[in-house]
């Protein structure tokens, strides 16, 4: 079919409103606001319901052409931004809260529903429970942080997103819509299981084997009182032995690091940051204490948290996207990686060597995930982008420190294209061999993403 | 603000999404956005499709056009938007795009039809110059000594003209003195919304002019577009040196509230809407509904979305002109958002504002009465 009868059959599956082929549509979709160079798109367009997904799925099954999901956009790492052109389904129209169970504490939302909404949703209707929220700006979809197993709030008592799914809906490469977890035999999506759990299958697959439009995420109490902690350590080297402290207390309801050279007073120092809650104010000053001497201990030295600092870490959404407008330029990326824990220190000294061999002011952090099972770092690049050298030099610094987290025995974490390959370069032949077996066997025309998750 | 000076900031949009929505994330308030979907749509979208078009990356078409003009210029963005010292350029980079747009005849037919208009006879409804006074009443009481003017604006004079007699009746009431000039010209706001910033200055020129030489030290609208332009766009677009405060009525009222008497009991659920171009673009929330918290036996209730985070009527930017339908859209779901708090009444202090809420509820049939703050104080008043 040619182009023209591909557009009028999405216009046919969704009506005229919500696709298009036209230029400025393509523009806005050929890019997103990481570092990653435009890549061309065909079409676009914005599904309502699963049936119209399905019909756009049979229709590029059909005709082979490449389809690339898309939630907020926000990933930075360029998954959206088609590697072989074809169609981007926006899934935002799909944005209906279909329920909350305040009992099984779990909210049953559509692929498009965003964290603001989900948030404010329930701010407004269930005060005392909530949602994980990723450092992200309030439209990612809930669906996109889950399906890149990000992190967020709350993500040190509970894991990552990832980890709270209690089910998917997910449209596959032939047009099925299959159903994962309890709500395969129930009314309820309480659980994963117990059945054979399939959901890992679509999670960091960036839409290679499916597209997900239904899912079950857990929500979890509320506190009434919550409060930051607040340290400075010299020596990165006193990190593990911190935080495996500060997680025995299992009082920390989140724990963030970080190394920035703004403002001056923070140069040369990581910082820590432990979430504590309460159910009454006065609840939270023996925790103060507790982690006072905690800190002191593990060779950090407590300090009263700025108020800007204080209010800027405990709104929710964290404003990341600051990070954006830190030198003006209007862009930002970072590798995420996640790490074993004693292989942190060795990441911010090297980490902050590989952003002053690119000459960027290092910006590192890190956030606990699931006690010190896992920990996510973060190797934050910002940029200008109006100069396309300044971009050139981030995307330099990204690739190099891929390789360094890898070298460190990390994974890089919703890896943009250049990190994937040097991922499937160090993954066992065997993993990769099941997992190309499984996609070939869902998807044989190869239309879902292509171009992610392969080798050259 | 020209394309060349956007150029040095417009980079700086991270396309993080703040723009699209109220503070509080309950619901998207970009009235383009929400209706379109399109990530194009977004205000972010809309400030890289016009960097698109500034480094020849995209052609300037019908349908960039289209999107450049189906924003409301309500200035959501510009309060959502977290990047300092750019956020408040949000609004007069869209202007500029617009003007662009106009410059390479993309500009929408009837804008044009009305920009020719107004270049000629002063104002954008197609109406003759010398009839712009045909709505004042014989019996009112004009000064022309004083040092107040009262300046109408277009929709007032020739449209929402109880808007404009019930501001003069008001004032005779309070014993306010004051003059108007049949010599006065558009204020130039639908010809800055759509990008035709040339024969706007014209009208602000000779306007600014007006006032200097009847030595006027105060000037107020009824109207929060007109307002929205003297007070901001004259001094800091056009440059124009002002000799005069610039008052919406209300703030004028708010100024006099001592003199508002009142012989009847207004024994009704009320509540406000906050024209953008009063809100958000002047930050003048409180001067209404002091005004209205006056009025005996009032219950007065806000909507959920209100103040900075009012939803926009829809009318604004040329949408009414260029996108009828959806304006009334938008103006029948904030008038479903006033029935939401069982509002008996929808206020607002903007004839534009008015004009396509009683038109929404025309169309859709909706139970509830929209006034003009004015109308209901006329009623009301002694």
């Amino acid at each position: 079919m040619k182009k023209d009868g591909i557009i009028k059959a999405l216009k046919d599956i969704v009506g005229n409103d919500f696709a298009s082929n036209e230029p400025e549509h393509l523009y806005i979709y050929s890019q997103d606001p990481g570092a990653s160079l435009p890549r061309p798109v065909d079409f676009v367009v914005l599904p309502k319901t699963t049936e119209e997904l399905q019909e756009i799925v049979k229709l590029a099954n059909e005709e082979k052409i490449p389809i690339t999901p898309m939630g907020g956009g926000l990933t930075l790492s360029g998954l959206v931004i088609p590697v072989k052109g074809g169609i981007v389904i926006d899934l935002k129209r799909m944005d209906q809260i279909i329920e909350i169970n305040r009992y099984s504490r779990y909210a049953l939302i559509e692929a498009g529903v965003t964290t603001g909404k989900l948030l404010s949703h329930l701010k407004e209707n269930y005060p005392d429970l909530e949602p994980p929220i990723p450092d992200a700006p309030p439209s990612a979809t809930v669906a996109g942080n889950v399906l890149i197993h990000g992190s967020g709030y709350l993500s040190q008592k509970y894991g990552d997103q990832g980890a709270m799914v209690n089910g998917l809906e997910v449209v596959l490469p032939n047009g099925d819509n299959a159903k994962l977890g309890s709500c395969a035999l129930s009314n309820y999506w309480f659980a994963k299981g117990p059945i054979p759990d399939m959901i890992g299958l679509f999670l960091s697959s960036f839409g290679t084997m499916g597209i997900v439009t239904k899912l079950s995420l857990q929500l979890q109490p509320k506190p009434k009182c919550r409060d930051i902690v607040f340290g400075l350590m010299k020596d990165p080297n006193n990190i593990p032995e911190l935080l495996y402290q500060i997680t025995a207390t299992d009082l920390a309801e989140d724990v963030l690091l970080g190394m920035q050279d703004k403002p001056d007073w923070m140069k040369g120092y990581v910082f820590v940051m432990t979430y504590i809650t309460a159910e009454k104010k006065e609840d939270l000053d023996p925790q103060v204490k507790l982690f006072k001497r905690l800190y002191r201990k593990a060779g950090a030295n407590y300090m009263k948290a700025p108020k800007k600092m204080q209010d800027l870490y405990l709104q929710k959404p964290i404003f990341a996207a600051g990070a954006a407008d830190y030198r003006k330029g209007g862009g930002f990326e970072y590798v995420g990686a996640n790490m074993p824990l004693e292989k942190i220190p060795e990441a911010y000294i090297k980490g902050a060597e590989v952003s002053r061999k690119f000459g960027i002011p290092p910006t590192l952090g890190s956030r606990l995930i699931g006690g010190t099972h896992n920990i996510v770092m973060f190797f934050s690049y910002s940029f200008n982008r109006a100069d396309p050298d300044d971009m050139e030099n981030a995307r330099s610094a990204l690739e190099e420190t891929n390789k360094l987290a890898l070298e460190l025995g990390g994974i890089p974490w919703k890896a943009e294209l250049g990190a994937q390959k040097q991922i499937l370069k160090k993954m066992d032949p065997n993993y990769k061999k099941l997992f190309f077996r499984i996609r070939n066997l869902l998807d044989p025309n190869g239309i879902m993403n292509p171009g992610n998750w392969e080798e050259v | 603000m020209s394309l060349d000076i956007a150029k040095g900031i417009l980079h700086r949009c991270f396309r993080c999404g703040y723009c699209k929505f109220t503070f509080d994330f309950t619901d998207f308030n970009c009235p383009a956005y929400k209706k379109y979907r399109f990530e194009s749509y977004s205000s972010g979208g809309k400030m890289w499709l016009i960097w698109g078009l500034i480094n020849n990356e995209l052609k300037m078409s019908e349908n960039l056009a289209k999107i450049l003009y189906s924003c409301t210029t309500c200035g959501n963005c510009v309060e959502n938007c977290k990047f300092e010292k750019f956020n408040d350029f949000w609004v007069d980079i869209i202007e500029a795009a617009r003007a662009e747009a106009f410059k390479q005849g993309f500009g929408l037919e009837k804008f044009k039809t009305f920009g020719e208009h107004t270049a000629k006879e002063h104002n954008p409804y197609l109406e003759s110059h010398q009839n712009r006074l045909d709505w004042l009443p014989g019996d009112v009481k004009m000064s022309d000594s004083a040092n107040i003017a009262y300046y109408v604006g277009c929709t007032a004079s020739y449209r929402q003209k109880k808007i404009a007699q019930d501001t003069v009746r008001i004032l005779n009431r309070i014993g306010i003195e004051f003059q108007l000039s049949p010599e006065e010209w558009c204020c130039g706001s639908p010809l800055i919304r759509t990008g035709q910033t040339d024969i706007a200055l014209e009208q602000a020129q000779h306007n600014v002019m007006l006032f200097k030489n009847a030595g006027i030290k105060t000037v107020f609208t009824s109207c929060a577009g007109c307002y929205r332009t003297l007070k901001e766009d004259y001094p800091r677009k056009f440059e124009l040196e002002l000799d005069f405060e610039v008052l919406h009525l209300t703030e004028l009222l708010e100024r006099n509230i001592e003199k508002l008497e009142f012989a009847k009991l207004l024994n009704k659920t009320v509540t406000y809407h906050d024209p953008c171009h009063l809100g958000r673009h002047a930050n003048l929330y409180d001067s209404p509904r002091v005004i209205l918290k006056k009025f005996p036996e009032i219950n007065f209730v806000e909507m959920k979305k209100n103040r900075e985070n009012s939803t926009c009527c829809g009318a604004g930017g040329g949408v009414k002109s260029g996108f009828s339908d959806w304006a009334l859209e938008q103006a029948r779901d904030r008038l479903l958002e006033a029935k939401e708090v069982n509002a008996e009444i929808l206020v607002s202090t903007c004839p534009f504002c008015n004009r396509n809420f009683i038109d929404a509820k025309n169309e859709f049939n909706i139970d509830i009465d929209i006034f003009d703050l004015t109308e209901l104080l006329v009623e009301h008043m002694k």
